[in-house]
């Protein structure tokens, strides 16, 4: 299915490309199968296939990242042979999930400053921490960061490859998990040449709550006093229902 | 399968869940416990945020403290106005466990505090329960209780001395208020019904009749629960629907399965293999809090 897709787009971007080359050729084009993902109660995880198409010669970067939120990351020592959460440290604007693909090592793509302010690669995203005293730790929490957020599946193990057909289409795939953070992800799409970034593109992603799992987040939110009174109603159910069934049960 | 949790925002095993519910429905059929204590620290090692399984946890106890306390009210063993007296102490305590839980939360010592809690009751719970099946398995006599004299002097002391005519009991209205406000702080804090505690305290300090103990504090963890659900879905938004329902639906199978093996299973052998159950689990909590965790370090998100 996403094989189809991704022809008819090919197809169609090369069927505007006459069209659009009198006029200032955009370096890329960038486009993404479906700018939703629903989910839904019996939501299994999903697959965002990137697609694209260059006009010029260069090395791409794809990343996708989450919704940013401000997180804490605590730290566990021991008191008295017990472990327990001791020192802790804010950082703000944390992506909840982040992943990227690049046509050829990052490390190669561009300086390490370029590189950092475009946030190409777990090695080159930074978080800001919160609080500025204990500059210290920094370091460790921000990889303890990058760790926890590694085994949760939100951040990626390895770099992924953008495959290229020819010399001009490029697509790249990206994994959800089921337990994947709500909110508006952002994909972007970075153009570099000897160094320099020369093009780049944004497409949001829109990761949603649907159908009865949408409600019931809605109603728990906007209506919690009804939500909670139908909570009630349905363990009330639940208790005479459980009752009766052992009673006849006994008799 | 796995199911996506709206409100917990993460996605869990369906099995898992409705297995539990299961597991603690057959229990309870079984053995007359609440089966909190085992639902609220499962949930949170399948990932369950711990504010969200208690929170649900309260909503489930309104199903199992109902279907229990049904059946003792047939047989008229309620005492509904002590019953009633501890409901106002309960009421109190679940609002200032819900406050301290939040607390507890922004400090990032909520997992602790619960992880340490649940050492102490099921060590007590499976301790109690150990001593009594084996003297009954070695057949020795249970001791002759010596009336407690501190309950009983206190008593003497405080005001509002109130007449339980079922009970048959002259009685401060203070005290069946402090159990009661004890156990309002249990249901939010720790996702259990409080039975463990509140009933050998209604027997032994408040000195009531034991067919009636069983049934009063049904009667009062079924109105608890039912102030705590809907204090926990307006003010923390903790209960998930979805979750409840699995667990409920789990629950009403599990109580089935566990009314026809109830027949096979004999009273004390089977108390004997809980109690060796409870303080395994036990022994398992204790350890994670004195076992160097391999991950020192934990993320949250901050609302």
């Amino acid at each position: 299915m996403i094989g189809k897709s991704f022809l008819a787009l090919a197809l169609s971007f090369l069927m505007l490309m006459p069209l659009t080359a009198f006029a200032q050729t955009p370096a890329m084009y960038l486009d993404i199968a479906d700018k939703n993902i629903d989910v839904t109660t019996g939501f299994q995880g999903a697959e965002i296939t990137v697609f694209g198409i260059l006009n010029e010669t260069g090395d791409v970067a794809i990343l996708l990242k989450g919704p940013e939120k401000r997180v804490v990351l605590r730290r566990k020592e021991p008191v008295n042979g017990m472990w327990m959460h001791r020192s802790s440290m804010d950082f703000r604007r944390v992506p909840l999930y982040y992943d990227y693909a690049t046509s050829r090592d990052e490390n190669f793509l561009a300086s390490a400053d370029t590189l950092r302010t475009a946030k190409v690669g777990l090695n080159y995203i930074s978080f800001e921490p919160d609080t500025r005293d204990d500059t210290r730790a920094l370091s460790e929490f921000q990889e303890a960061l990058i760790r926890t957020q590694q085994e949760k599946g939100y951040f990626p193990l390895d770099p992924k490859n953008v495959q290229f057909t020819g010399t001009q289409l490029f697509r790249a795939n990206f994994y959800l998990p089921p337990s994947v953070p709500i909110g508006t992800y952002m994909v972007e799409a970075i153009l570099f040449r000897e160094g320099e970034i020369i093009a780049r593109q944004e497409i949001p992603i829109q990761v949603r709550p649907k159908g009865l799992s949408a409600s019931i987040l809605m109603y728990a939110t906007n209506y919690s006093l009804a939500y909670g009174l139908t909570a009630l109603v349905i363990a009330l159910m639940a208790g005479f229902g459980g009752f009766y069934l052992l009673r006849r049960d006994r008799m | 399968m796995n199911i996506y949790l709206p409100i917990a925002e993460i996605s869990i095993p369906l099995e898992a869940v409705v297995g539990l519910g299961a597991v603690v429905g057959c229990l309870s059929a079984i053995f007359g416990i609440g089966g909190g204590f085992l639902a609220t620290p499962f949930l949170i090692f399948l990932g369950v945020p711990p504010s969200i399984a208690v929170g649900t946890q309260a909503n489930q106890l309104v199903a199992a403290s109902l279907s229990g306390m049904l059946g003792h009210w047939h047989r008229n063993n309620v005492d509904v106005k002590m019953g009633t007296y501890m409901l106002a102490g309960s009421f109190a305590g679940s609002v200032v466990g819900v406050l301290i839980f939040r607390l507890l939360q922004h400090f990032g010592q909520i997992d602790m505090v619960i992880n340490i809690l649940y050492v102490l009751m099921l060590t007590t719970i499976g301790g109690m329960m150990l001593f009594e099946s084996s003297h009954k398995l070695l057949r020795i006599a249970p001791k002759q209780k010596k009336e407690n004299n501190f309950w009983h002097r206190l008593n003497l002391k405080l005001p509002y001395q109130t007449h339980f005519p079922k009970s048959r009991l002259m009685l401060s209205a203070i005290i069946p208020g402090i159990i009661g406000f004890a156990g309002g702080i249990l249901v939010s804090i720790m996702g259990i019904g409080g039975g463990f505690f509140m009933v050998p305290a209604m027997i032994y300090i408040l000195g009531m009749p034991s067919l009636l103990v069983a049934g009063t504090s049904l009667y009062q963890i079924f109105f608890t629960t039912t102030w705590t659900t809907l204090l926990q879905a307006v003010t923390n938004k903790t209960v998930d629907l979805t979750l409840a329902v699995m667990l409920m639906a789990g629950g009403v199978v599990g109580a089935q399965i566990g009314i026809r093996l109830a027949p096979y299973i004999k009273g004390a052998p089977a108390r004997f293999g809980l109690a060796i159950m409870l303080i395994l689990v036990a022994s398992k909590l204790g350890m994670d809090l004195f076992v160097q965790p391999k991950e020192l370090f934990t993320l949250q998100v901050r609302g």
